[in-house]
């Protein structure tokens, strides 16, 4: 208990105090996570979209596949990028290792499974007559596409905070392709890594706490533009 | 009267998986003309209505549409499709309000904004529903919503509306009302149509001709009041509503009529092409009097000898049915049943009238169904 309190008091103080280390750890975590959850639903969005609404041979195979990539372990993401882009691999040329990038593509194959199997299943919970409907009514496929992503959206809301929720809360790809540099690629979890790893329990305690906290900022933002939506 | 075609059909067909549902020889639509799809469910009406409306890929045939012959390309297909509108059974709202709703097909064509409030307010009008223009579009009742659907796609000002059971998910009273509204609607904007209904009356009060389908193939088609007046064979028939169909031999053929016997009468009846030996009488239960025994018939008019097995509450009148040595069905207003005072075991005369009267073959040739496996 004295130590949760401490660790809460230090997390508090740690804030208040605006410590320089502490707010660009947190800001770099919110950049990759955020960044590396956008271009996972750029991405993912319309790809779930397609799988949710057409049929073709092998459908449900990969599918599957999606689904089960929702549980990728992140350290094994992590390894399977290193393996790319440390320099002797295929993509060292491009000196990405050990780079904030390389933490931003780690992060965006881990939240590619969740968006696209979540934005696939939002679609197909839709009336399957309603994208017929709406070709009906003579919109193009991708104006249908886009339709009835609007029509899910709650859904995709849904799918937006579990793929940040689970980059951000990710340690194994960001330790392997970031290395946990200080002023480079130090995230949030990581850092809870190496300070618990010190034995320094209280800032370890903190920076989770800032980590906790950071998470459900965004959540509830997430959350109340989607419940915001729902009311207009 | 020259009329364009707006949509030529030959040898289409459709199939899920190898299955095949629905396989159409020929089938047209003339401008400015309403065809109904007429038939059971399950007889492929609804997916031959998604084929022509291009929304759905044929597996085989041909089809031209506006002149143009369809290539499942992507491209001709939303060009095609972009003068045609759908209304489907249940109204397929999206979420928003009622003007963004019939607004929608406008916006899918990318039209100026006052042209889309213009046509809105014009469509919204038009259905009565001007009131609802602000309301979110799923807090509306079947019939408005259903109305809604209707606006929106008249909004786009198609050549061709198809129209999936409009009315199926509404009451009687709402069904009446909205097909009364969509009547005049297609009839002064003359806008050719395409309607799937499973009603006869319905298809009788808003179409022009119809295709009369069945295992997924047209068992009859023309102008609807020959359709329904002249059916070609027994399945029509029954479709079509004549509820007696009576065996019968033809005895002798002379000019435009047929001597047929029946129960060991002789009388003449119209003659009607592909007629074999054996026949099927249609005798629609309205054309069936009935008189208390002993009375007077016409001697025009076949008379059986009858006895009353039940009788049925069927809307207004009474569905009477009887024993003439053949099953018989008549219709019989309450004031008949009071004054014949028919109750079920009573004896009375039943007749027809010969001349109204039309034969279909009793071993039709009808045209192969879809091949199954």
């Amino acid at each position: 208990m004295d130590l949760l309190s401490k660790g809460l008091a230090h997390a508090l103080a740690l804030i208040l105090q605006g410590d320089a280390q502490v707010m660009e750890i947190m800001w770099l975590s919110l950049r990759c996570s955020g960044l590396a959850t956008l271009l996972a639903i750029v991405i993912g969005l319309p790809l779930g979209a397609r799988l949710g609404l057409v049929r073709f041979r092998g459908r449900r195979l990969v599918l599957g596949v999606i689904n089960a990539g929702m549980g990728l372990p992140p350290v094994a993401v992590g390894l399977f990028v290193s393996i790319f882009l440390w320099r002797s691999g295929p993509l060292g040329f491009l000196e990405l290792m050990y780079s904030p990038t390389a933490i931003v593509i780690a992060q965006v194959i881990i939240a590619l499974p969740v968006v696209i199997g979540l934005t696939a299943a939002a679609v197909q919970q839709l009336d399957p007559r309603l994208l017929l409907q709406l070709l009906g009514l003579g919109a193009s496929r991708r104006q249908a596409t886009l339709q009835l992503l609007t029509e899910a959206r709650y859904a995709l809301f849904a799918a937006m905070m579990a793929a940040f929720g689970a980059v951000i809360s990710e340690v194994g790809a960001s330790m392997m392709v970031g290395g946990n540099l200080l002023h480079s690629t130090r995230v949030l979890t990581t850092a809870t890594v190496l300070e618990a790893g010190k034995g320094n329990f209280d800032i370890a305690l903190a920076l989770s706490i800032l980590l906790v906290g950071l998470t459900f900022v965004v959540a509830m933002a997430l959350t109340l533009l989607q419940q915001r939506e729902r009311r207009t | 009267m020259s009329q364009s075609l707006l949509i030529e059909a030959g040898r289409l067909e459709a199939r899920y998986g190898s299955r095949t549902v629905v396989r159409v020889d020929r089938l047209q639509l003339a401008s400015g003309r309403t065809l109904a799809l007429l038939g059971p469910n399950g007889a492929g009406k609804s997916t031959l209505l998604r084929l022509l409306a291009l929304l759905e890929r044929p597996r085989g045939g041909e089809l031209r549409v506006f002149g143009e012959a369809v290539t499942g390309q992507e491209r001709q297909g939303l060009r095609l499709r972009r003068r045609m509108a759908t209304v489907f059974q249940a109204p397929l709202l999206t979420r928003g309000s009622v003007f963004d709703n019939v607004a929608r097909g406008l916006r899918f064509r990318g039209l100026d904004r006052a042209i889309v409030r213009q046509r809105v307010e014009q469509w919204l009008t038009r259905f009565g529903i001007a009131h609802l223009a602000a309301q979110e579009g799923r807090t509306l009742s079947g019939g408005e919503a259903q109305r809604v659907s209707l606006a929106r796609a008249f909004a786009v000002e198609p050549e061709i509306l198809f129209l999936d059971e409009p009315f199926a998910s509404l009451d009687q009273h709402g069904r009446e009302a909205l097909a009364l509204e969509l009547e005049e609607v297609l009839r002064t904007s003359r806008i050719a149509a395409v309607l799937v209904t499973h009603d006869r009356s319905e298809a009788l009060m808003l179409a022009d001709e119809v295709a009369l389908l069945m295992g997924g193939v047209v068992r009859q088609s023309g102008p609807i009041r020959d359709v329904l007046a002249r059916p070609t064979d027994a399945d029509v028939a029954r479709f079509v509503g004549v509820e007696n169909l009576l065996s019968a031999r033809v005895v002798q053929r002379q000019g435009d009529a047929v001597e047929v016997s029946m129960a060991g009468r002789a009388f003449p009846i119209p003659r009607a092409p592909g007629l074999e030996a054996d026949i099927l009488l249609c005798v629609r239960a309205e054309d069936v009097h009935l008189v208390a025994e002993g009375g007077a018939v016409e001697a025009t008019r076949v008379s059986l000898d009858a006895r009353v097995e039940r009788i049925v509450p069927f809307g207004v009148p009474y569905r009477v049915h009887l024993d003439a040595g053949l099953p018989l069905v008549a219709l019989a207003a309450e004031r008949t049943l009071r004054r014949l005072d028919l109750r079920e075991g009573s004896a009375l005369v039943a007749s027809f009238d010969p001349s109204r009267v039309h034969a279909v073959p009793r071993h039709a040739t009808l045209p192969s169904p879809p091949v199954e496996g």
